[in-house]
């Protein structure tokens, strides 16, 4: 030994068990961080890619500004791309409407959510892509030529050099689209053509891209209006001025904190479990002639060297943790992720684990230190355990977790701050779900229309039929219906859902049963609408073409699904027999098609072959995965981070409860000794972990619920309109995990110290 | 009438030739009342007899019978049961609970069994065991003569058949060390109480009714040591 800080290697040694819970702890800590920052990353990764794919890799877009001055902008040093893009004309391919796009090539594959599939961009003013979904239905390919109406109602040859790759939003509008050069998309431009020209800008990286377009707008005199940021991928890079993503940053600053104070606090319970024993020690040590300072080398060196080997696995499992979250994006979210490498690192994860691990563990190393300078740490108690009101075991239990005032805290907190983390990201999932119609079991893949004419009612059945589809329904419609009410009169659109509908819409339920539909008679169903305070009970009086008809609200849907817009009081949903009494019996006004298996092609163009020619198909297929692929993507994260916080809490309450156990041994070896049992000892152990887990549930409950609803009111209720209400469900599952690790935790010290001889525990500690 | 017999008590610790027999065919017996006091140097097996004597240590063979009971034939819950009962412990470093104050220490084994405690047999025993005034201080709040009288009365309070004490004023100094003896032996002949005492001090061998020497894990009968 060449000098007195090689000891501490010696005490590792010797002190085996406790340097291996201090080493897990680290692990764990660095973990929870680890992998909470890398999947955080990871998803934005992510999500920033998708969204280059989706709305392309602009920064922000001007309208409305000449030649010379996008030539100006362009010039700017903090410009990396910038191009035109035109849209918003419309032609004809046949009976079907084509949507033209143009722009130049650089612009095409930089700037814009379109992609070429394969073939060549066009070059020439009589050239384009056409999409493929409008190539197949057409039955041409690249190289063959198609004849369009262009808006001025000629009809113009083009040159398909490539295949444009289909996009939601040309499907679900069930319209062509088309892609020429910036030459011939002007050849063939409309008044239409301004609304979708817009001059899109990519700044450099490092560009503070909020300064950058203050200066453009003031420098070339532009009105807010004018310029847009992409919202999307300005949010997900921190720079966005939108509201939601200014709140959506807050929410993420506070989580950050809630992650990074639970992993302190893991590190500092864990390390102040064993601090009797070091405390001792670091005395020792003091006898002996050490000072202050050399206490304090020997304490970093101790904490280093147990960060050393605790560090690294924390951070290579918090990895294979991310890695995992990955894989599982990958599988779910299929095409939409399927660039997303497998094997990525996240150096802000890496670094804030690494710097949890190093800094607090030297931190709550240095704790001991202060206390050896101090008074003596053996806690001297000032009052005595309550043996009177509670049996001896139960009131010892309790009073040993009463007592340790700095112990009590740091358990508490970390089930507090476990419930918190989880009652926080649990408003993240519903923030995922809310306004996703994708997910309902109500989802159509295909919606059929006939602009303002009725659908046969039989189309259904028929459509039912088809190889392939899974179920058809429909909807009648009945809009600028006059109603009034004791809140006001105005005019809605009536909607009927068949029963199957109805019992769907139960889980969109605001208030209220949808149940008493069913049977037709005087009910109906109310939607929310922002302003419009109906509320299940009310009565409604409709102004039909047989004179007035009172119904009443069993319910207020959050959500309703309907062609037509909105009347001045918003959508009322009622069964089909009750539409016909109100509004007569017409045919449908949409019929809703679900599809077997989302990628048969041939099952949608069964349907298309069914229905009349002048009929719309509405393919929300793609759409509906894109949603599901988002809804999924941020789940994997949410439910990742939560499995990960749930996981980290019961090690945590697993290691602290055994170490508080080992720490007593002596003591309970002492009252074994004079006839303690050992259920008496097993009931005053549950006890003090009881105790420290009804206090955290409860402090967790105080504080998380409040947070839960400010999160809840901030990203939720004040968008979607929607009533927070206590998440009863994932309360109970949390409570419940806490409450079963601390019931779990103590049978291991338990069974260890019943096991122990009487006379091998009292000699513990001696 | 014998309270304690102890036959042919062997204790081995490890095995082959790093045997070491910390207890040799160790036999005797006490009668209800008696005080007797083991000496024996370092290492000899007093502790270990008494840990076993007191059923907090297994032997190797033999038998200890407390009240006419084999204790080592009772289960593990009876044996709690019955050790809290019938034998009262006091340690060289007194092993109060230091969440407990004096009074909660001495009827502790009582609050064990979920009973009542006495409340006149209580302050009899904290009056004569001068603690009357301390009975509401924690033990870090006294002296280490005031713990050990704690730690006495505690072994009293469920009035067991047999007390041992492992080297009870190891811990003290000569005065205090007086006094617990004085205590013990008084206490003994009042409420005839058996005691069994390590002691490495020859002086306090003196006060008890008979002295055992262990040496090399043999006892030896010195007989009366009372003048």
């Amino acid at each position: 030994m060449k000098s007195y800080l090689a000891l501490a290697a010696q005490y590792e040694r010797v002190h085996r068990k406790s340097s291996r819970m201090s080493v897990l702890c680290i692990v764990f800590s660095v973990l929870l961080v680890t992998a909470v920052f890398s999947m955080a990353d990871m998803a934005l990764r992510a999500q920033k890619s998708y969204f280059i794919k989706t709305n392309g890799e602009y920064h922000a877009s001007v309208t409305g500004i000449s030649e010379e001055t996008a030539a100006l902008i362009g010039a700017r040093l903090d410009v990396a791309v910038c191009g035109w893009t035109y849209q918003g004309s419309t032609g004809m391919i046949g009976s079907k409407t084509v949507s033209f796009a143009g722009a130049n090539a650089d612009t095409f594959s930089v700037l814009t959510e379109m992609a070429m599939q394969s073939g060549t961009y066009p070059a020439r003013p009589d050239e384009a892509l056409l999409n493929q979904t409008a190539l197949e239905q057409l039955g041409l390919s690249a190289g063959d030529t198609v004849v369009v109406t262009v808006p001025d109602g000629r009809a113009k040859a083009y040159h398909v050099t490539g295949v444009l790759q289909d996009m939601g939003s040309l499907l679900q509008a069930d319209v062509y689209g088309m892609v020429m050069n910036e030459d011939g998309f002007r050849a063939i431009a409309d008044e239409n053509a301004d609304d979708g020209t817009t001059f899109r800008i990519q700044f450099k990286s490092g560009v503070n891209i909020r300064a950058a377009l203050r200066e453009i707008r003031d420098a070339y005199g532009l009105a807010d209006r004018q310029v847009a940021e992409n919202t999307a991928l300005l949010g997900l890079m921190g720079q966005s001025e939108n509201s939601t993503m200014q709140s959506l940053y807050i929410v993420a600053a506070f989580l950050i904190l809630l992650v990074l104070t639970a992993g302190t606090v893991m590190i500092a319970s864990s390390f102040s479990t064993n601090v009797l024993e070091r405390i001792q020690f670091y005395g020792l040590l003091r006898c002996l002639g050490a000072d202050k300072g050399q206490v304090k080398h020997f304490v970093i060196r101790q904490g280093l060297r147990q960060s050393m080997r605790g560090v690294p696995i924390g951070l290579l499992a918090g990895q294979i943790v991310t890695w995992f979250a990955c894989f599982l994006l990958k599988s779910v979210s299929g095409d939409r992720f399927s660039d997303v490498p497998m094997f990525q690192f996240s150096a802000g994860g890496l670094l804030a684990g690494a710097a949890i691990g190093f800094l607090i563990v030297i931190l709550a190393a240095l704790s001991p230190v202060t206390a050896v300078s101090g008074n003596s740490q053996l806690a001297e108690h000032r009052r005595a355990a309550n043996t009177s009101r509670l049996h001896v075991d139960t009131g010892m239990g309790i009073f040993h977790a009463l007592s340790g005032k700095k112990n009590l805290f740091l358990m508490t907190c970390s089930y507090a701050i476990s419930i918190m983390m989880f009652l926080s990201f649990q408003v993240l999932v519903v923030f995922l779900g809310e306004g996703m119609p994708a997910l309902a079991p109500s989802a159509a893949d295909l919606t059929v229309t006939m602009g303002g004419t009725a659908l046969d009612r039989t189309l259904t059945a028929r459509i039912s039929a088809v190889d392939g589809v899974q179920r058809a329904f429909g909807r009648m419609e009945e809009t600028e219906l006059s109603v009034s009410s004791i809140r006001g009169a105005g005019t809605v659109t009536l909607v009927s859902y068949d029963d199957r509908q109805l019992r769907w819409a139960e889980d969109e339920l605001r208030q209220g049963s949808a149940a008493s539909l069913q049977d037709g008679g005087e009910y109906v169903l109310a939607v929310y609408q922002d302003g419009q305070n109906w509320m299940a009970g009310d009565t409604l009086t409709f102004q039909t073409a047989a004179g007035e008809r009172q119904m009443t609200i069993a319910g207020v849907l959050s959500a309703v699904h309907a062609a037509n817009p909105a009347g001045s009081c918003g959508y009322v949903v009622c069964s089909e027999q009750t539409f016909s009494e109100l509004a007569g019996s017409a045919g449908y006004t949409a019929i809703d098609v679900q599809v077997s298996e989302p990628n048969d092609d041939a099952a949608a163009a069964a349907v298309r072959n069914l229905l009349p020619a002048d009929s719309t198909v509405s393919d929300k297929r793609l759409r509906n995965s894109e949603s599901r692929s988002a809804y999924y993507t941020g789940a994997i994260f949410i439910y990742g981070f939560l499995t990960v916080i749930a996981l980290i809490t019961v090690v945590h309450i697993f290691n602290s409860m055994s170490a508080s156990a080992a720490s007593r041994t002596r003591q309970y070896g002492m009252m074994r000794s004079i006839g303690m049992g050992a259920e008496q000892l097993s009931r005053m152990i549950a006890a003090e972990a009881f105790t420290y887990a009804v206090l955290g549930c409860a402090t967790g409950c105080v504080l998380g619920l409040p947070l839960n609803r400010l999160m809840f009111q901030f990203l939720i209720a004040e968008k979607w309109g929607t009533g927070w209400t206590i998440p009863a469900g994932p309360l109970f599952m949390i409570v419940l995990l806490c409450l079963a690790s601390a019931g779990i935790a103590i049978r291991r010290p338990i069974r260890r110290i019943s096991s122990m001889s009487i006379v091998d525990a009292m000699k513990r500690g001696q | 009438m014998n309270i304690l017999e102890v036959q042919n008590l062997c204790k081995v610790y490890g095995a082959g030739e790093a045997a070491v027999h910390a207890l040799n065919q160790v036999s005797f017996s006490v009668r209800r009342g008696e005080f007797i006091a083991i000496v024996g140097e370092s290492g000899s097996g007093k502790s270990t007899l008494l840990n076993i004597v007191g059923a907090l240590d297994d032997p190797t063979s033999g038998s200890v019978r407390i009240d006419g009971k084999d204790v080592f034939s009772l289960s593990e819950k009876e044996l709690t049961v019955f050790r809290r009962q019938h034998i009262g412990f006091i340690f060289q470093s007194f092993n109060l609970i230091p969440e407990l104050d004096v009074e909660q220490n001495m009827i502790f084994p009582l609050l064990l069994d979920y009973k009542v405690p006495d409340k006149r047999f209580v302050e009899e025993l904290l009056h004569v065991l001068g603690l009357t005034e301390r009975r509401k201080h924690l033990p870090g709040q006294l002296s280490g003569g005031q713990q050990q009288r704690a730690a006495i009365g505690r072994a009293l309070v469920t009035r067991p058949a047999l007390i041992m004490a492992d080297e009870p004023t190891g811990n003290l100094d000569s005065k205090n060390s007086q006094e617990v003896i004085a205590l013990l032996q008084s206490m003994s002949a009042k409420y005839q109480q058996t005691i069994l005492m390590i002691t490495h001090n020859e002086n306090h061998a003196g006060a008890a009714d008979r002295v055992f020497r262990m040496a090399d894990g043999v006892l030896q009968d010195l007989g009366g040591a009372r003048q």
